[in-house]
């Protein structure tokens, strides 16, 4: 298995394919822009980017390219699909709760984000109207997107079929989302190690995961202080605090990158009571690792695990 | 001038009448308005009400596959073969 390694999107990302180095190296190197150019036009943190231009543009109708279109149709329909528990307009609790810089700067500067004085009122995506044949968006105003996981999860999922065209066994790792295409030879999957949410480097267990997505959101890594409180970057939409979950971390195995990282999160801030009704017409594998370290599992997911 | 404001009472009367007479008399002549036909009728459907969304607190799943109520075995180490790992992000 031949790889390229790179950092992007505040993460490490991993591309890896079976194959001939030198027929590969293209593939990598396209896979490669593609990531890099998708960061700039998805980023928050950049004035420049379109999402930012798009947000700025709120109260007037703004052409979109057809990568940001397909994202932000996609979000409205996981909004729906998670009862409202997926929200990309929580930017504004996102900005209140200290998170206003990216989460490399966050943490290079240790501490703390002055509490904030944003809103708690937002409009949710209702406030969003899309033309979708003319590309056209309208944002109300006051309302702003954050894309970060959903664009994460879509991004890894499509730079993987650009890989796929130079190999048909290939997977694109983007920090723990990730999209595995084909089987490796001489295997029935991939082995995906679970990371122990509180303790970085442990290995919890080695997943075996067929072709498709797979996803982990977590409250113990994207943290940080605002003033004596600790927080984290899981908001809650229906109180737009910091998600107070009885779980860890959610991982999710399904069909596409971009459904795993919004269940992942989904179920996350749902917790264990709310988490089977949410997942329950929805075709996804699903773990979750309790504050005791322990991995819980549906009778489903057992099969995905190494014996 | 007395005279003239009489015709003028009796005009405005009997134009009135006949105008309300003429007006009836037109209105049941009329065809009467298109009724819809059983088909049609079956195409109009009342939007059906909006389920509330479920309190969290008071709905359980009842589907097996979806309820986190088994310990999958953990094989904690310090180094994996593996080149991907999942964690959260």
């Amino acid at each position: 298995m031949e790889s390229m390694q790179f950092r992007a999107m505040n993460t490490e990302i991993i591309l890896a394919a079976e194959g001939n180095p030198e027929e590969l190296l293209p593939g990598f190197e396209k896979a490669r822009r593609f990531i890099l150019e998708s960061e700039r036009r998805f980023t928050r943190f950049s004035e420049d980017s379109e999402l930012s231009r798009l947000n700025r543009a709120a109260g007037t109708w703004f052409r979109v390219s057809p990568d940001m279109l397909a994202v932000i149709m996609l979000a409205r329909e996981y909004v729906d699909l998670t009862r409202g528990l997926f929200d990309p307009t929580i930017l504004p609790d996102l900005l209140r709760a200290g998170y206003d810089r990216s989460m490399d700067i966050i943490r290079a500067e240790g501490v703390s984000s002055v509490p904030s004085a944003f809103s708690r009122e937002r409009t949710q995506l209702n406030g969003i109207v899309i033309r979708p044949e003319e590309s056209l968006i309208y944002i109300v105003p006051g309302v702003s997107l954050d894309l970060g996981g959903i664009a994460k999860g879509w991004i890894a999922e499509q730079a993987a079929s650009i890989l796929a065209e130079f190999s048909p066994v290939c997977a694109v790792d983007a920090g723990g989302d990730m999209y595995l295409n084909g089987l490796p030879t001489g295997k029935n999957g991939w082995p995906v190690a679970l990371e122990a949410p509180q303790n970085i480097g442990e290995t919890l267990t080695i997943m075996n995961i067929p072709s498709g997505g797979v996803a982990t959101s977590s409250v113990a890594k994207r943290t940080w202080k605002q003033g004596v409180k600790q927080r984290h970057h899981l908001i809650d939409p229906r109180t737009g605090e910091p998600a107070e979950t009885d779980w860890v971390s959610v991982t999710v195995i399904a069909a596409h990158t971009h459904l795993c990282e919004v269940f992942a999160k989904a179920l996350l801030i749902a917790g264990s009571q709310a988490a089977p009704v949410i997942a329950e017409n929805v075709d996804i594998i699903y773990f979750a690792v309790d504050h005791e370290g322990n991995i819980l599992g549906t009778r489903k997911s057992m099969e995905y695990v190494n014996g | 001038m007395k005279p003239f404001k009489n015709s003028l009472h009796i005009f405005i009367t009997f134009v009135s009448v006949f105008a309300f007479l003429g007006g009836w008399a037109t209105l049941a002549h009329s065809r009467k308005p298109i009724q819809p036909t059983q088909s049609q009728t079956n195409q109009i459907e009342a939007l059906p009400p909006l389920a509330p969304i479920p309190s969290f607190n008071s709905v359980t799943s009842n589907n097996d596959d979806s309820n986190l109520n088994i310990i999958v075995p953990t094989r904690r180490s310090r180094a994996t073969n593996s080149i991907f790992v999942t964690r959260g992000s």
